[in-house]
């Protein structure tokens, strides 16, 4: 079934592609790459700003490698991805683009010579940041250290290892034109959304994606998938169990803790460390937008949710005569692995509050208890070891089921073995 | 460090420790009582007059040194070797250390204090001199030719004119056994070929690479491990228990019971953990609810009744106008744990001949030796005690009681070595910690606001409950069928002094009293801990003087210097200051600096530290951005040492301030382990940079504790530049700050 | 009976399968690298290597080793020599008691297993589990650094 989606969705693709090459992108003039061009200082540190806003660093930088110097692996359902140079490198970098080319590859996806550019770079959303910030960006890059590395080749399957069709990708799911302020409301919330939507590329993770790996329109932000771990719904979507508040949503985003959220974990501890760099306002102007645009927050629930968490923690445990006999072996592992920091004076903040326990699948979990927790650069003490080694897959499908009953009321994980598995043979 | 040296380390330390179990030449003891008209001999020398009591020469080419000082991590063996290799004229590679063992070495007190290189330092540079000194006597004797005209190489020693003769040549035997004379002038700092150089550590490589180092990795044939049951809370009483299921399980060689002392001892370590969960289990215990809880320690100390006031200070200023102006503030420390990172271990062996032989890491290993003796009721002759290395201590932690209860497990299995190793939650509810203070300081002022009259009063449970010779204050010995009772406490005098260390200002003001209100009701077990009271009251004098200088408008480092006479102690505060940059420091946003100063114990090393903050007002989160310190220690042995010394007291004191407190509710201690009682991790340590001050040809001044007042004041200045407001209640924790700053 | 390799060579070793692993390296194995300090998965001093992933070896069951390969501090060393990043340590003096230094190697040698060049704040980040009391932090990070830089 699968397969024939994937099928259908090639053909679409290279249908629309067809047509697509038919208004295929010029080369534009490459500029020359000495004298390094001169910016003035607050365009060049608006554009760092905005730079750790969009976590740019995040995929163009390979760990241990110089900043922005690309060759960072995205795994996506269509096979890896390697991000590029964009030091001001002549050769192997964006050296020689000018601001127009610059520009064109944040709207378009097109890089300077005109070939198309993998949506896992997300111009669907860049297409919504506005021409001065997109120069302020471009004048932040043209200002590194150039870095001769020669990008990586994708390791992708037919056909989408073929690059013009992604022309057709373009034109069925790109919307062009920057973002436009809602009158109704007040300059801070225009601006949250702005980068909620733009640079921050929120959605491109916490959105649902088609077969073709475009964000679904009327779906966005109600959560999707990254890296094995689902993103939950944020903004109007969100469901976290202890509803956010600005506060607490604030401390999220810039600390990568809250105490009643928990820690920022898998993919999103990078997105935490950018944001610990920016303007503490505009991370209260992304939080002004998301909060209200979340639903209206019942205190009442709130509280109970809490005390909820806090009782299956701390006193309660499991509800009485519950465990199956999967989850009665979970409950072993969990007092000798777990419950040494997760208990009542260890931990802060209950298990119960915190999206990995009430995700639609265990996957942030198996990920968290077997590679552990590297903690944001905001909440350095909030680490925890890895277990993969210490656990056996049937102690770690013991253990999420276990933990599944006992901090949530949701129904049952069923796919643990099969995430358990596609973990270990992922390493 | 430009001129560190690497040499061949890993030598010196054969012999010592573990290895030295089959070192056991026996030694008479040295330490009598000198005569009255014997000469004043530096350092420990003075109580253990015999060179031979130092100083071996050996017939494999060595010298082996003896110190009764013994190795924390703090560098005490390498920094002594060097000054050995350089008075005895040998190359630094041929010395094997031995310290620490009642049965061989020179009885040097208690590790502590910072006392090892102003007490063994000199004793051993001394008794070095003479035996070179006896060692050229000889040659010339030999050789026929004036010792005068003498130079020595490595030991080899050549006349004027030609003929050499070496050490290994000349003594093997009892040229050493003589008194020293405190006649021999010790070399000029000019001469010294190791003093004033960063030799590496000679502990070091063999931790690096998995070789035996410390108490922990000793594993002698047949040993058992044991695992003592302690009572839920401090004065609990055991009702009852049965024994019978818990010597039934798996790998259990014995369980021990006197009075309400619980034990295992088992195979495997792994079962005796099993089994002593179980045996605490099947325990049933009389417990009372006796504590004051965390949050209510302050009031606590202000309201207990003190054993005694003790006039720390009296110095009212000699008449002169009354001040204009008087202010007040009360500052708080709570508890604070030494907080190991191995939890504290020994291993103790009964032998044929009733002799019982301790492998500990205690600091006190003669005095732990004779308390030891004394609860097992047997001759101090019977017990032995012998340092090897354990994990960092930083005072008085849990390796005394380790030794106590390894001994009394070994008096129940004969023949076999018994380990002990607590738990962690076994270190953390039980170790004795550093004690909660109440610092009250006031002030009268001037009119431009310079003090004419200081106090300050110090609230303090006692900083000492060391063995001293005296079961009482060993942990299980206080639970036996006969039990010791803990004898009550002592606050030293002058001029080390204890809960009132550091409690006299070095500034010189017109007035200073300094009443210490000293409370020997102790709610929590306590006892030394890394500066004892000088932490709490460096912390109280330099936040009150930067109050002080902030209320007068003055800079708090000019503010500082107009009262502070001693010229040692100025530079640091300048030096510290200059190498912070503190003169062109831009004030902004969210930022702050702050300084602090102490002369450890007023008679030990000089230390300045100046650092800067930022402060997010959001989330009350402190993140120290740099430290700086200076660090006058007199004389400097080993630079690199000093500042290992004088960076890691700035982390821990850092620790300390920004997140240490010992919880506790009415009936026990709830921070059980480290997510119970956080310390401060890599990404919130910043960069350090430490100034030495070095004084060639000056005293030896002890370094291990100097940092820890001055760091903590320091930081609480800062927040207050960063902030404009006073943080007085320690630890600095976000919560804390937050409600603080929103207050 | 329970095989596995420790530091290259095989081991079979017969006690209970749910003993620590930290307690069989320990007192049956005759390694002193990976200590005891908090049994709890906390501090770090127990880690050792598992497939070349650091593990805390307190709170690993034997069992879970089975078959598989452990390394431990004594096993980083090349001859008997220190290995570079051993080395690192010993030349920038990265201790005070030096108890946490085991933990710290290995897990610094996972770090760079996976990241040859790491950052000081990358440095910093992959020992935040790791405690130190002494305060010899700011050394161990300079001896990973030099490590890397040694290559």
């Amino acid at each position: 079934m699968r397969l024939l989606i994937i099928f259908a969705a090639a053909l679409t693709l290279l249908a629309a592609g067809l047509f697509a090459y038919a208004l295929r992108h010029a080369e534009l003039p490459a500029r020359s790459a000495l004298p390094r061009p001169v910016f003035p200082a607050d365009l060049v540190q608006r554009g760092e700003k905005l730079a750790a806003l969009g976590a740019c660093a995040a995929c163009h930088t390979r760990p241990g490698a110089p900043p922005y110097s690309g060759g960072h692996g995205l795994h996506t359902p269509f096979g890896v991805i390697y991000s590029t140079n964009i030091t001001p490198e002549a050769e192997t970098g964006i050296g020689l683009w000018g601001e127009d080319a610059f520009i064109r590859a944040m709207r378009e996806g097109v890089d300077r010579r005109g070939g198309m550019l993998y949506p896992a770079f997300p111009y669907d959303h860049y297409a919504k940041v506005n021409n001065t910030d997109l120069k302020a960006l471009y004048a932040y890059f043209s200002t590194r250290q150039p870095v001769r590395a020669q990008a990586k080749t994708n390791e992708l399957s037919f056909p989408f290892n073929v690059r013009p069709l992604l022309a057709g990708w373009s034109l069925l799911f790109l919307e062009n034109g920057p973002y436009k302020p809602d009158p109704s409301k007040s300059a801070k919330w225009n601006e949250g959304a702005y980068y909620v939507e733009g640079l921050g590329h929120c959605g491109a993770c916490h959105s649902p994606r088609n077969a073709l790996g475009a964000v679904k329109g009327d779906a966005r932000l109600t959560g999707g998938e990254a890296d094995g771990w689902h993103a939950p719904g944020i903004g109007a979507h969100a469901k976290a169990p202890a509803t956010w508040t600005r506060d607490s949503l604030t401390n999220y985003l810039i600390d990568g803790w809250d105490e009643n959220h928990g820690v920022a974990a898998g993919p999103m501890t990078a997105v935490v460390n950018h944001l610990a760099r920016i303007d503490e306002s505009m991370v209260e102007a992304m939080v002004e937008y998301l909060i209200d645009t979340q639903p209206k927050p019942d205190t009442s629930e709130r509280a109970k949710m809490i005390q909820f968490a806090r009782d299956r923690e701390f006193s309660a445990g499991a509800p009485a005569g519950t465990l199956g006999e999967s989850e009665s072996r979970g409950e072993a592992v969990f007092a000798r692995a777990c419950a040494n920091c997760h208990k009542r004076g260890g931990q802060t903040t209950p298990l119960a509050l915190g999206a990995a326990m009430n995700a639609p699948h265990p996957g942030n979990l198996i990920s968290i208890v077997m590679n552990g927790v590297q903690p944001p650069t905001g909440a350095p003490e909030k680490t925890m070891p890895r277990f993969a080694q210490s656990l056996k897959d049937d102690d770690l499908i013991d253990l999420t089921a276990y933990m599944r009953k006992r901090f949530t009321q949701k129904p049952a994980w069923t796919d643990a073995p099969q995430r358990v598995k596609e973990m270990r043979t992922a390493r | 460090m430009d001129d560190r040296m690497n040499v061949n380390r890993r030598s010196l330390l054969k012999g010592a420790g573990y290895v030295a179990l089959a070192f056991a030449i026996p030694l008479e003891s040295s330490a009598q009582s000198p005569a009255v008209e014997k000469p004043r001999l530096p350092g420990s020398l003075q109580n253990n007059r015999n060179i031979s009591a130092w100083i071996r020469i050996n017939a494999d080419k060595t010298v082996t040194l003896l110190i009764g000082k013994v190795e924390l991590g703090q560098g005490i063996l390498t920094a002594v070797a060097q000054i050995c290799a350089d008075e005895l004229d040998i190359d630094f590679e041929r010395l094997v250390l031995i310290s620490g063992d009642t049965l061989q070495t020179p009885n040097e007190g208690t590790t502590a204090g910072s006392f090892s290189m102003p007490q063994c330092g000199p004793a051993v540079r001394q008794a070095s001199a003479e035996a070179r000194k006896i060692m050229l006597d000889l040659a010339a004797e030999k050789l026929g030719k004036p010792a005068d005209g003498m130079t020595v190489k490595d030991g080899t020693i050549t006349a004027a004119g030609g003929g050499s003769v070496t050490y290994w040549d000349l003594s093997l035997g009892k040229a050493l056994e003589r008194e020293a004379t405190g006649q021999v002038k010790p070399k000029p700092a000019s001469e010294h070929r190791y003093v004033g150089k960063s030799v590496g550590r000679i502990d070091i490589p063999a931790k690096m690479i998995g070789e035996v180092a410390f108490v922990h990795e000793m594993r002698p044939k047949g040993m058992l491990y044991g695992q003592v049951v302690r009572p839920p809370t401090y004065k609990a009483k055991l009702a009852s228990v049965d024994l019978a299921p818990i010597e039934k399980m798996a790998g259990v060689v014995k369980v021990v019971r006197n009075g309400s002392f619980l034990a295992v001892i088992a195979q495997r370590d792994e079962q005796s953990i099993i089994a002593a969960k179980a045996l605490f289990d099947a325990a049933k215990w009389d417990v009372e609810k006796a504590l004051p809880g965390a949050d209510g320690m302050q009031d606590w100390l202000l309201n207990a009744k003190p054993a005694r006031k003790i006039e720390t200070m009296k110095k009212p200023r000699a008449g002169g106008d009354p001040a204009v102006k008087t202010v007040e503030a009360m500052y708080y420390r709570p508890y604070h744990m030494h907080a190991s990172i191995g939890t504290s271990c020994a291993i103790a062996t009964l032998d044929p001949d009733g002799v019982t032989t301790i492998q500990t890491h205690s600091q006190s290993v003669f005095e732990t030796r004779q308390a030891i003796a004394r609860m097992l009721g047997v001759d101090l002759a019977k017990v032995r005690c012998q340092h090897v290395q354990g994990a960092g201590c930083y005072g008085h932690n849990m390796a005394d009681d380790a030794a106590a209860d390894a001994a009394l497990l070994a008096q129940a299995m004969p023949g076999r070595p018994v380990r002990i190793q607590y738990t962690r939650e076994g270190e953390h509810r039980w170790e004795p910690y550093g004690s909660a203070m109440v610092l009250k300081a006031k002030a009268g002022l001037d009119k431009d606001g310079n003090v004419l009259d200081w106090d300050l009063d110090i609230y303090s449970t006692p900083h000492g409950t060391r063995p001293g010779g005296q079961p009482g204050n060993l942990l299980s010995a206080r639970y036996l069928e006969k039990p010791f009772a803990p004898p009550t406490p002592g606050n030293n005098g002058a001029p080390n002094y204890a809960a009132d260390r550091n409690g006299i200002a070095l500034y010189d003001f017109p007035g200073q009293n300094v009443l210490t209100h000293f409370i020997t009701d102790m709610p929590l077990r306590v006892s030394s801990t890394r500066g004892l009271g000088a932490y709490g009251n460096v912390f109280a004098i330099e936040s009150f003087i930067d109050e002080l200088a902030r209320a007068a408008n003055v800079d708090p480092v000019e503010y500082r210097l107009r009262f502070l006479k001693d010229e040692r102690a100025r530079d640091a505060v300048q030096k510290a200051a200059d190498a912070f940059g503190w003169s062109k420091w831009q004030k902004r946003e969210g930022r702050g600096r702050g300084i602090g100063f102490a002369r450890y114990k007023n008679t030990a090393g000089y230390c300045a530290v100046a650092l800067e903050v930022e402060v997010n007002r959001r989330n009350g989160r402190i993140r120290v951005l740099r430290a700086v310190a200076s660090a006058d220690s007199g004389h400097i042995v080993n630079p690199d040492g000093v500042i290992n010394q004088i960076e890691g007291g700035l982390i821990q004191s850092l620790s300390w301030t920004l997140k240490e407190e010992v919880k506790f509710d009415d009936t026990r201690v709830t921070s059980d382990d480290w997510a119970s009682y956080p310390i401060l991790t890599f990404s919130e340590v910043p960069p350090i940079e430490v100034v030495l001050i070095d004084r060639p040809g000056t005293p030896f001044l002890g370094t291990g504790e100097a940092s820890q007042g001055p760091t903590g004041a320091a930081l609480a200045n800062a927040v207050h530049d960063a902030t404009g407001v006073r943080f007085r209640r320690l630890p600095l924790t976000p919560d804390r700050v937050r409600a603080g700053l929103s207050a | 009976m329970i095989a596995f390799k420790l530091n290259e060579k095989d081991v079979r070793i017969d006690v209970p399968a749910t003993a620590p692993l930290l307690a069989v390296l320990s007192n049956d194995l005759g390694i002193n690298g990976a200590k005891f300090g908090c049994g709890k998965s906390q501090c770090g001093a127990c880690a050792v290597l598992v497939d070349g992933e650091p593990v805390r070896s307190c709170a690993t069951q034997l069992s879970a080793v089975s078959g598989r390969s452990v390394t431990t501090l004594e096993g980083l060393t090349q001859n008997g020599k220190p290995s570079k990043l051993q080395q690192a340590f010993i030349d920038e003096q990265a201790a005070q008691c030096g108890y946490c230094a085991s933990g710290m190697i290995i897990q610094a040698q996972a770090l760079l297993d996976r990241n040859p060049n790491p950052s000081d704040s990358e440095v910093r980040t992959a020992l935040n589990g790791n405690l130190c009391r002494c305060g010899a932090h700011n050394r161990i990070v300079r001896a990973v650094l030099r490590a890397a830089k040694e290559g």
